[in-house]
């Protein structure tokens, strides 16, 4: 079917044919457009987030899943200080079980010296895992303590000697309660570092006094004329 | 020259326009809206409705206009859009009811319009036809629609369209006839 004249005509009439829309339209048109792309923009901003909401969890379900493995893993590091820690003390304090004096030099020299030694000597033995025995012993060492400082303070050679005495002590006590390899071995690293010790004492005691030397004599005589003022008050 | 000038231009003011360009956007506005609502009109009695429909239209065209791919013309693009948003009206307000009688051969109805030259005459006796006539007559007649594509579009046969392209043409032709009748002395 093709079109009739007239067909033509109201074709031809119509389409030169313009209505003026009112003047609100676009007004309406802006305020709708605007409309139809902010929601958009929102709703890529709830993906974005949901996404993110969406890794979170399945990052926190995989960590559940592998925490105890982890944990496992923390504690394995954390054994590792523990038996690096004893061999520190070791080398720090020198212990000597032989020799009959250890330098001074290395140390401060005040009056609670002697009882951080025996602290420190305290904390190497809990850290091999000594029994109440031992503690007991160290407990009872520690009481006495304030006793042997005054009557130590007054020889320096009493005092060392004492001293490599309550290591020997502590180490064979340390020595006979633990049944672990690993911490016998880290008691005989002990000794070797206290025999390495005891040679660098041999070296250092035949040097000649020196000045910190007598400045400690002279607090010890200081010390022990107050303590003999006040203990007949 | 001038011609290719303004094609150009054109052609930058809507790539403008599909970033977004309020400006842009309201010059294809001016361009177009006189134009696109006398097409809505077609379709639509109500001139507030087919404002409403050319708002629509006008939203949709500037929301999707990276459709658009500079080919062909963008009026006739636009008009597609417009056409098929018209119709859409008509399908929510569920007045295009088309009969499915179809006709594979229909005579060409004598027409009363060769005189007729006024559009509101026209447009009225357009007007006085039933929605499923009416949309089947202005897409075959003034959209250049082929039958084909009316079936596709408003999902009826293509004896349907002719069918209702023939009624439409007779009820025409008798709503001018007696508007002719009532103005004659």
């Amino acid at each position: 079917m093709s079109l009739s004249q007239s067909e033509y005509n109201i074709k031809s009439t119509l389409e030169k044919r313009e209505i003026a829309p009112s003047k609100t339209l676009w007004d309406n048109i802006q305020l709708e457009l605007e409309k139809e792309q902010k929601p958009k923009k929102s709703y890529l901003w709830y993906k974005v987030a949901s996404a993110a909401a969406v890794l979170c969890i399945v990052f926190l379900i995989y960590r559940g899943l592998t925490g105890t493995r982890a944990i496992t893993e923390q504690f394995v590091i954390q054994s590792q200080p523990a038996e690096i820690t004893p061999m520190k003390i070791e080398t720090q304090t020198i212990l000597n079980p032989i020799a009959v004096q250890i330098p001074e030099v290395k140390e401060p020299k005040t009056i609670s010296t002697k009882q951080n030694r025996i602290k420190t000597k305290v904390e190497v033995a809990e850290t091999v895992n000594q029994n109440d025995i031992a503690q007991n012993e160290m407990n009872t060492i520690l009481e006495t303590q304030p006793k042997e400082i005054i009557s130590e303070a007054i020889t320096a050679e009493e005092q060392n000697v004492l001293l490599t005495q309550e290591v020997n002590a502590l180490l064979e006590i340390a020595m006979k309660n633990t049944t672990d390899t690993e911490q016998k071995k880290a008691l005989l690293r002990l000794e070797a570092s206290l025999l390495l010790a005891e040679a660098e004492d041999d070296i250092l005691f035949e040097k000649p006094k020196g000045f910190e030397d007598k400045i400690w004599e002279a607090i010890v005589a200081n010390f022990n004329d107050i303590k003999n003022n006040i203990i007949p008050n | 020259m001038k011609v290719l000038n303004l094609h150009s231009e054109l052609d930058k003011l809507i790539k403008k326009a599909q970033k977004q360009d309020r400006v842009a956007q309201y010059r294809l506005y001016e361009m177009y809206s006189s134009k696109m609502l006398s097409v809505c009109r077609y379709y639509i009695k109500d001139l507030q409705h087919a404002e409403d429909v050319l708002q629509k239209g006008f939203c949709k065209a500037f929301l999707n206009l990276k459709a658009y791919e500079f080919k062909g013309s963008f009026e006739g693009w636009l008009r597609r859009l417009i056409v098929r948003q018209s119709i859409d009206f008509l399908r929510q307000k569920k007045s295009i009811l088309i009969p499915t009688d179809s006709f594979d051969s229909f005579p060409i109805a004598d027409n009363p319009m060769d005189e007729v030259k006024d559009t509101t005459h026209i447009q009225e006796a357009i007007d006085n036809l039933p929605d499923g006539y009416k949309t089947v007559f202005c897409l075959y007649v003034l959209e250049d629609y082929k039958h084909k594509d009316i079936a596709q579009l408003l999902n009826i046969d293509v004896g349907t369209s002719k069918s209702q392209l023939y009624k439409a043409r007779k009820m025409l032709k008798d709503i001018l006839l007696n508007n002719q009748k009532k103005t004659m002395p």
